[in-house]
């Protein structure tokens, strides 16, 4: 790809490029990795090709301040597994991390540098209420007071509303499923929780391939593509990872896709990490999950909006027509979980909530 | 090869903020600064007159504008957005407040990157070759002390951010305008004559604003470090008396520690840092009114560099 | 009752002659230990011990006697200090 606006990507696909860039490719470099927040992930490319000593100064202080803050969200990360632990523990249920907070404690290389805004659980519906009351007597509290936000989330999502630590300030999104029960597929979580991993005493992650799976699942109908490109390179690294280290891999991944009716987010998954990254993967896998792939007309307009809006959110790489295919998708992620009756009071609402609440701040904000 | 901001004349400034912007270095850092607004490129002009630019590509740490975001809203209510790489994460405020909005902005990328130093929202200036740092919240009579120490020829490292380096626990100068706002203008435009002031933005959410020019040899020192001396935690008391009181280190690093902007981010580099920082500091409580006397209380504690 | 410090979270201790700071890496907190809290770590820090002996240990070290009020005084000590995980009972 020789287009300019590729950098980032033409980096994280050739590290070796990183030592032949111009102060000008620096200056382009880091704002795009900033807004795709891979500032940190570059500064770990940085450290695993040994180019610490190599590369120049000024450009190195933003990829280390970016992997200093990663360092510290997981060893907070850490902290606050082993908080969940000990509450989830006394009620004898097991602490079961989902996307960023499960790759920070199994360990996996995709966790370097990577940033996370909150922790991920996945618990039961049978056992919701209880989990809820024992983390609201530890200090964790809904951060949604707007009562049409909490009916919203309890009514139409796979989590209840985002919790926040009252002394900590940490942010727990605790899920029941891994689709909204509103959604046109409909995986079964008790399957995936009767596959899960230990990493520590109590302390669980999904299975390898559920692990891609769901994550192929949250990228493709979340329609949260802000962060796209961080998401294909995690599921870039959990693909590389485990074909590595988890024999049966690639023979188990598709029959478990098709099991639990996630197909076609995986055929997507596995379609843009080849195109995107140019994954290696078995033509065998390739095959097998064109179960997942929709008709040619769905999937050229796929192609389309999916490259558009797996770019880092910065203008000197958009594409024309790159807010268009961002919209574009946020709809269709809607559709895919609620019914259409339903999607256009939310989507209004979802709007005038914004102009009324814009989340800015003033601008001395930042303070200590 | 770089030059001088005061090489240009007002208009030329102006031109270039309007075009492809102007590459200006302060202490570590080097902003692409962009704007039409006639006001940041008086106050620019005006205050970063010393500070060196560059004319070629360099690294941009920061690459900031401001403007208005559509031509519908400037012709009704001028406001002006602050973009960080296109961003903004401000929200956008009156013209007239303009030259504020840019420091505060300028700020506000070193307060929230950066982390390879630890920062303190402090005031720091330098006198015998060590440092005194004087970390404050916001209305403790940091600003007014500062500008005042430095009219009295204390070298100014900066009003805003002590910059902790990791290594070696020395303050690493970024040295810009002081920030005034209300009575201290007037206070500082008594004290002292010299005192040169940039634009004077009002009603903004603190008050009156402006900045004060750094004196050229300040400027001048701008790449140099300098060892810790004292740490001293100021507060301006009405009518209070001048009042010089030692205190112990162990409280001194907790309160440090509050006010720092990624202390808590560094995790154990902040604890050992911040250690080595507080243990070559002499720590002191100091309460004023009077800004004659307060000089002359630093420049008697100024005489204890070892 | 015996009692230990979680060897999985590195705690450094800190002191310029006055108090003593207290570095705790698992949580990230800082605290500045009281000077009960101060020889009851440095204690622990050498191996697990029981409770009783860790109280006596303290009042030697201080000079106190262990009555009443010495005991109830270093339970609220250990509970806060068990509150942080910097001690842990097994």
């Amino acid at each position: 790809m020789s287009d300019q606006s590729y950098l980032l990507l033409e980096v994280i696909r050739a590290p070796e490029r990183l030592a032949r860039l111009s102060m000008a490719d620096w200056n382009r470099l880091i704002p795009q990795a900033r807004h795709a927040l891979l500032l940190g992930k570059l500064h770990a490319l940085i450290l695993e090709q040994d180019l610490l000593k190599v590369l120049p100064e000024k450009p190195l202080n933003h990829t280390l301040s970016a992997y200093l803050a990663s360092e510290k969200q997981h060893a907070t990360t850490a902290w606050e597994a082993l908080k969940l632990e000990r509450a989830l523990g006394s009620l004898e249920i097991p602490l079961v991390l989902l996307k960023g907070g499960a790759y920070i404690q199994a360990k996996l290389p995709v966790s370097t540098g990577r940033l996370l805004s909150d922790i991920d659980i996945l618990v039961t519906r049978d056992r919701l209420d209880e989990v809820e009351e024992n983390l609201h007597s530890r200090g964790w509290r809904s951060s949604k007071q707007d009562s049409y936000d909490d009916r919203y989330y309890r009514e139409w999502m796979h989590e209840i509303p985002p919790l926040k630590h009252i002394t900590r300030g940490s942010f727990l999104d605790v899920h029941h499923t891994i689709l909204p029960p509103t959604a046109k597929y409909k995986p079964d979580a008790e399957k995936i929780l009767a596959d899960i991993r230990e990493v520590s005493p109590n302390v669980y992650t999904l299975s390898p391939v559920d692990m891609v799976i769901h994550s192929a699942t949250h990228l493709f109908h979340e329609g949260d593509f802000d962060h796209g490109l961080r998401d294909i390179i995690d599921l870039h690294g959990l693909l590389i990872h485990f074909s590595d280290n988890e024999p049966g891999f690639w023979e188990a991944l598709v029959p478990r896709a098709i099991e639990l009716d996630l197909i076609n987010p995986l055929y997507y998954a596995l379609h843009y990490c080849q195109l995107i990254l140019g994954s290696e993967i078995p033509d065998f896998v390739l095959k097998q999950a064109e179960k997942g792939k929709p008709n040619a007309l769905m999937s050229g307009v796929m192609d389309w909006l999916f490259m558009r809006a797996l770019r880092p959110d910065h203008p000197s790489c958009d594409l024309p027509f790159t807010s268009l295919a961002r919209s574009l998708l946020y709809i269709r992620s809607h559709y895919l979980r609620m019914p259409l009756h339903l999607l256009i009071p939310h989507l209004t609402r979802k709007a005038w909530k914004r102009r009324v609440a814009e989340n800015k701040q003033e601008a001395t904000a930042g303070l200590p | 090869m770089t030059s001088r901001i005061s090489d240009f004349d007002i208009d030329h400034l102006h031109a270039l903020l309007k075009s492809s912007g102007l590459f200006l270095k302060t202490g570590p850092f080097t902003y692409r600064i962009r704007s039409s607004v006639r006001s940041v490129a008086e106050g620019l002009f005006l205050l970063y007159g010393q500070n060196r630019f560059f004319p070629e590509m360099e690294f941009v740490d920061f690459d900031i504008r401001l403007d208005s975001p559509n031509s519908l809203r400037r012709r009704f209510r001028p406001k002006l957005d602050f973009y960080f790489d296109h961003q903004t994460p401000f929200k956008p405020l009156p013209i007239s407040q303009a030259f504020a909005f840019l420091e505060w902005g300028m700020n506000w990328c070193v307060s929230v990157h950066m982390n390879q130093y630890l920062k303190l929202h402090a005031a720091v200036l330098e006198k015998n070759g060590r440092a005194l740092v004087m970390p404050a919240a916001p209305g403790s009579g940091k600003s007014t002390l500062c500008a005042a120490l430095m009219l009295r020829g204390w070298r100014l490292l900066s009003d805003e951010h002590a910059l902790v380096s990791l290594h070696d626990s020395h303050l690493i100068p970024v040295c810009r305008p002081i920030s005034l706002k209300n009575k201290s203008i007037k206070v500082i435009e008594q004290f002292d004559n010299k005192a040169l002031f940039g634009p004077l933005c009002k009603d903004t959410h603190k008050g009156t604003v402006t900045h004060m020019r750094p004196d050229a040899r300040s400027v001048e020192l701008d790449d140099t470090p300098v060892k810790p001396g004292w740490m001293v935690f100021p507060k301006y008391i009405v009518e209070g008396e001048t009042r010089l009181t030692e205190r112990i280190k162990e409280t001194a690093f907790l309160k440090a520690g509050e006010q720092s902007f990624n202390y808590s981010l560094l995790g154990a580099k902040g604890f050992e840092t911040m250690s080595k920082l507080i243990e070559a500091c002499d720590c002191y409580n100091f309460s004023y009114s009077n800004l004659d006397e307060a000089v002359e209380t630093f420049e008697k504690l100024s005489a204890t560099a070892v | 009752m015996s009692l230990y410090i979680p060897p999985d979270f590195e705690l450094i201790l800190k002191s310029y002659g006055n108090e003593t700071l207290l570095f705790h890496s698992a949580s990230g907190d800082t605290l500045l230990l009281g000077p009960t809290a101060v020889p009851l770590v440095q204690r622990l820090r050498q191996g697990p011990l029981d409770k009783q002996p860790l109280f006596e240990h303290v009042a030697e070290q201080l000079n106190y006697e262990v009555d009443d009020e010495f005991i109830s005084h270093m339970e609220e000590v250990l509970s806060g200090l068990m509150k942080r995980d910097i001690v842990a009972a097994q």
